[in-house]
């Protein structure tokens, strides 16, 4: 990309003077992940006070607090809920934010990786890892721990790569993308997967269908440090790296060629776009499961609030897609404790409504631009 | 500039809170209780079995059998549907989709699980929140359910009761055995299910419960020839002529009975649906073998020859 690459963590938040509201909003969407966050820290089937929580952290520290705890909360604490509170954070950031950059990418508001299908490529390929692996024998569940952590992510990576490239190939027509195309192309791929699902849950041992059914439905459930710590580069990388595209992005709205008069690299920025997202959904989708909705609605709400320029909606959606995920799961994992509500069901009661809210509400806002 | 300074605090708590909980601290066995041989071959220590936490129908009759009903603080949905003694305990959810903290807040002091429950990590959380964790096998046989009351029984500090309950095992199944020294026939028995959000219904292959009831009930199951549960298609069934149908009890209702039955792929023109031969039986025989398997396979036995009725 030509646009000069500003050397600034989110160059989106450090806003031009004159546009207080959008600072403002940013500043709000801070603060709400914190509280967020804390909130979902706090709250669980085990209770645990404050003052508790304190004492925990404090004494892995080595610091020693007045406050007493049992071991039972420690180890909720910090083995189960703080990983499960920081996956959900960095896995709604990375959907949130890679929703926006595709949407982006495709100057269109339904590309969100769910719809047209590279969030379902991610676990097709993840599942036949799993498939394949027994099929060789070499069965991923009794290879060491550390390799399986890796293969599925990098398999899921390869399957979301390559079907951005498939479906960004397909409906790109002379730098125009062609709308009916995008959308058939991911009810193709959705398809695909779900026969694929299918057809290896007929043949699946009981193992392989618990896999499926978990890639499936989604959850933050299995979430621990280790898999926060193979999942954080995965998800950090292109959280950080999408603000400083969005100059290029902001000039592929007026269309590619354009862009390309105005000195933007667009072929080098698409690449870009399609690798980021597919590292953030493929890894997200590796560890969480299909959690649908987050990026479809993220990137809307922000468009809505802040407008069309992606300084502001890229950082915005991954904040924002961060403190809806957390907040989602928070639900989930607390009104049938102790049992637990899929996060897909809550995500697509939240999201699919709230869409349909925004295409009633203004109907002269066009879904299809 | 403020949001430099903001984004790099909260990554700094960020990266603070990842140490504080990189290193877990190893939970110290206090004291070493019983020791048991779980499904991975791992010995298990288990200090207290005073609140026990039940995943699997077999895992959860197997306790209400050895009069341990009493500490069970939690089970899982399907048990809490067909172990009359769970009916009124907290439900954790069903057996592929638990929630490590939702346990753990039941203060268990003993988690009995099957081996193929999910998220898998779940057992893992499970032992590093310090409670004890005993994975059975999701193995059926007669064998293997008497193995299981064993295990049971020996990490719930029941031993004799354990033998007890395992001997009448041995003792329901040897009746069985007499009975069905009297059969005159070895029906061919094709189970059909249809679960509640099922548009179709399914028949079971080998390596299933109802496998291994249909055999020690005296019967054939015609699907030899694959694993686990398949969908129905006219033809298959037809070849494989059962003579009786077996279901059971919700899914026969659910089905519309007889008539119903008989409009399943294939079925009428198989012998069992020209004779309406359709058996069945309470949905508590195939829930995972437990300790009333002996019970289960003298009652289906007795439906599928009527002949051997003392």
């Amino acid at each position: 990309m030509t646009a000069p690459a500003a050397p600034r963590l989110f160059p989106g938040l450090s806003l031009a003077p004159g546009r207080p509201r959008a600072r403002l909003l940013l500043a709000f969407l801070c603060a709400l992940l914190v509280v967020v966050a804390l909130l979902a820290v706090d709250k669980g089937a085990v209770e645990i006070s404050v003052a508790q929580q304190f004492s925990i952290v404090a004494g892995k520290l080595g610091f020693r607090l007045p406050w007493h705890f049992t071991v039972e909360q420690e180890a909720t604490l910090l083995n189960i809920r703080l990983p499960r509170v920081l996956t959900g954070l960095l896995v709604g950031a990375g959907l949130g934010a890679s929703g926006a950059a595709l949407q982006g990418l495709f100057r269109n508001p339904l590309a969100d990786p769910g719809l047209v299908g590279v969030s379902s490529g991610a676990a097709l390929a993840a599942t036949a890892t799993v498939v394949i692996g027994d099929a060789l024998s070499l069965s991923l569940f009794k290879l060491p721990a550390i390799f399986q952590l890796f293969a599925f992510p990098a398999a899921a990576f390869a399957g979301a790569l390559v079907t951005s490239l498939l479906v960004h190939r397909l409906a790109t027509i002379a730098g125009q993308t062609v709308v009916a195309t995008l959308l058939l192309a991911g009810v193709a791929v959705n398809a695909l997967a779900q026969a694929v699902s299918g057809f290896v849950t007929f043949y699946a041992t009981d193992a392989q269908i618990r896999s499926l059914t978990f890639w499936k439905l989604g959850s933050l459930g299995g979430a621990s440090w280790i898999s926060l710590g193979v999942l954080a580069p995965f998800i950090l990388v292109p959280v950080v790296i999408f603000p400083r595209l969005a100059r290029s992005l902001n000039a592929m709205l007026l269309g590619e060629s354009e862009a390309g008069h105005l000195g933007v690299n667009v072929e080098r920025v698409k690449k870009e776009i399609v690798v980021l997202v597919s590292l953030a959904v493929g890894a997200s989708v590796a560890f969480t499961g299909l959690i649908g909705f987050v990026g479809l609605v993220v990137p809307h709400l922000l468009r809505l609030l802040v407008g069309p320029d992606h300084r502001k909606v890229l950082p915005g959606a991954s904040l924002l897609g961060a403190s809806l995920l957390v907040g989602a799961d928070l639900v989930a994992r607390t009104v049938a404790a102790p049992a637990e509500l899929p996060i897909g069901v809550l995500t697509a009661i939240i999201g699919a409504p709230f869409f349909l809210w925004l295409l009633l509400r203004d109907r002269k806002w066009r879904v299809i631009h | 500039m403020k949001w430099k300074l903001a984004s790099r605090s909260l990554i700094a708590a960020l990266c603070l809170l990842c140490l504080a909980g990189c290193r877990p601290a190893p939970d110290a066995d206090k004291q070493r209780g019983v020791a048991v041989t779980d499904a991975g071959g791992q010995k298990v220590s288990v200090a207290d079995s005073s609140r026990v936490v039940s995943v699997g129908t077999a895992n959860t009759e197997t306790v209400a059998a050895l009069g341990a009903a009493s500490r069970l603080v939690g089970v899982d949905n399907t048990s809490g549907e067909y172990v009359s003694e769970a009916k009124d305990l907290p439900k954790v959810g069903t057996r592929t989709a638990l929630n490590a903290e939702g346990i753990i807040s039941l203060r268990p002091t003993l988690v009995v699980v099957t081996s193929d429950v999910g998220p898998p990590q779940v057992i893992e959380q499970l032992k590093a929140g310090g409670v004890a964790v005993l994975t059975l096998p999701a193995d059926y046989s007669v064998e293997a359910v008497k193995g299981k009351v064993r295990t049971i029984a020996r990490t719930l500090g029941l031993d004799a009761k354990g033998e007890e309950v395992a001997a009448s095992i041995d003792r329901d199944v040897e009746e069985v055995k007499r009975l069905l020294s009297r059969a005159q026939s070895k029906p061919k028995v094709m189970f059909v299910g249809r679960g509640p959000n099922m548009p179709n219904a399914t028949t079971s292959g080998a390596g299933t419960t109802i496998d291994e009831m249909i055999r020690l009930a005296g019967g054939v199951n015609p699907f030899d020839d694959f694993q686990g549960f398949r969908e129905m298609t006219d033809e298959a069934v037809v070849r494989a002529a059962p003579e009786v149908i077996l279901m059971t009890e919700k899914s026969f209702e659910r089905s519309g009975g007889v008539e119903g039955v008989l409009k399943f792929p294939g079925v009428a023109l198989t012998p069992a649906g020209k004779n309406r031969r359709v058996v069945a039986v309470s949905d508590e025989y195939f829930q995972g073998f437990g300790p009333g398997v002996g019970r289960a396979v003298r009652g289906l036995a007795l439906k599928l020859h009527p002949e051997i009725q003392d």
